[in-house]
């Protein structure tokens, strides 16, 4: 099982409820790895703790009912500080992918995929965004840039799938 | 996307941080680049900068972001040593007040203002600079100037701090009875809307 050891302070921070399912599978994940991690209640806690420790690498997990709190700026400041990010979108039926009630939940979804954002279908799915980001661990990345090519819809597991192209292509059409 | 990259830059050290939609709390916001002030459009890009930067105080606008502002106050507590200052409107005045004074340590702010305020009341309160626009002596010379010359303002200066002292007084006899000095009816309906 792939560690931390790579020297370089790995740091993930998980937003949400202290008794999600989600936070708890992420921090027994971090424990497993020996990542520090950290536990914020809200996002407005997870930028502090994200600017806190600037100079190490993060990964920031969390509900995109969380996550998308005013607008994309959150995104805007995972894109601009280099973070990476994982999105756990509201639970579909199962391979139906993810619930979209509204235009207003279209358009958080499209802001998800625009800034390069990890869409998780479940929580299942962080153990896959964990080991991945732990394979492509390097020197923190600089400011302003962040992994994979930009505004692309990441998928938890690596590849970029056409299913998620299509979805943001779709979203863009549907919203104008 | 760029305007939040630009908002993103180092800010310098010691000034005022204001967050919100400065043009419903200051009258005189489009000067603000002649104070040492910063601003920040939404309350988490403002949290990000007061982190990492060197601010000696934060100015929220409360207007519009008072069902989120508990969190932000807390992130900004637990962050940060700055001195937290409410810009609230009248009808907003309950709501700061009782973070201002809400029992505990820390408090999830120190000071309220009543808006619409100006640029120079702002610095005075928050003591950063006071009087003088950005890199100027806040007496309008050299640093090293004699102390006793009289000070002298900018004309658009004196008449915003006059207009804002009027408009205090406004307010208050509008709001307030003069042979009890109780508040009155318009008070209590600024209140509750």
């Amino acid at each position: 099982m792939a560690k931390d050891d790579s020297g370089i302070g790995l740091y993930l921070i998980a937003v949400g409820r202290p008794d999600s399912a989600l936070l708890r599978t992420a921090l027994r994940l971090a424990r497993e790895r020996e990542i520090d991690a950290v536990v914020c209640p809200n996002v407005y806690a997870a930028v502090v703790a994200a600017a806190r420790a600037a100079d190490r690498r993060i990964l920031v997990v969390g509900p995109l009912s969380e996550l998308k709190v005013e607008k994309d700026y959150f995104f805007r400041i995972v894109t601009a500080r280099g973070l990476r990010c994982g999105c756990l979108l509201d639970a579909g039926r199962p391979g139906k992918g993810p619930r979209v009630r509204s235009r207003a939940a279209a358009r958080d979804l499209l802001v998800a995929c625009r800034a390069g954002v990890t869409l998780l279908d479940g929580v299942a799915d962080l153990r896959a965004v964990l080991e991945e980001w732990l394979a492509t661990a390097e020197p923190r990345d600089a400011p302003g840039r962040h992994r994979g090519p930009a505004h692309t819809p990441r998928r938890a597991g690596g590849e970029v799938g056409d299913e998620w192209r299509a979805t943001a292509a779709e979203l863009s059409a549907l919203l104008g | 996307m760029d305007r939040v990259s630009d908002a993103m830059t180092a800010p310098a050290g010691g000034g005022v941080l204001l967050i919100g939609d400065i043009q419903k709390a200051l009258l005189d916001a489009g000067q603000v680049d002649r104070y040492p002030c910063e601003v920040r459009a939404g309350l988490l890009e403002g949290i990000d900068a007061a982190v990492r930067g060197r601010f000696a105080v934060v100015g929220i606008v409360l207007d519009g972001q008072t069902h989120q502002l508990g969190p932000a106050l807390h992130a900004l507590r637990e962050g940060t040593q700055v001195r937290i200052l409410l810009l609230a409107q009248m009808h907003e005045e309950p709501i700061a007040r009782r973070l201002v004074e809400t029992a505990g340590d820390p408090k999830p702010a120190d000071a309220y203002l009543v808006c619409p305020t100006c640029l120079a009341s702002l610095c005075a309160q928050a003591g950063v600079n006071g009087r003088g626009p950005k890199g100027e002596h806040p007496a309008g010379g050299d640093p090293g100037a004699n102390p006793q010359s009289p000070v002298h303002h900018p004309p658009s200066e004196v008449s915003l701090a006059d207009l804002e002292q009027k408009i205090r007084h406004l307010e208050w006899l509008a709001t307030t009875d003069d042979l009890t000095g109780l508040k009155n009816r318009r008070y209590i309906w600024e209140f509750a809307r």
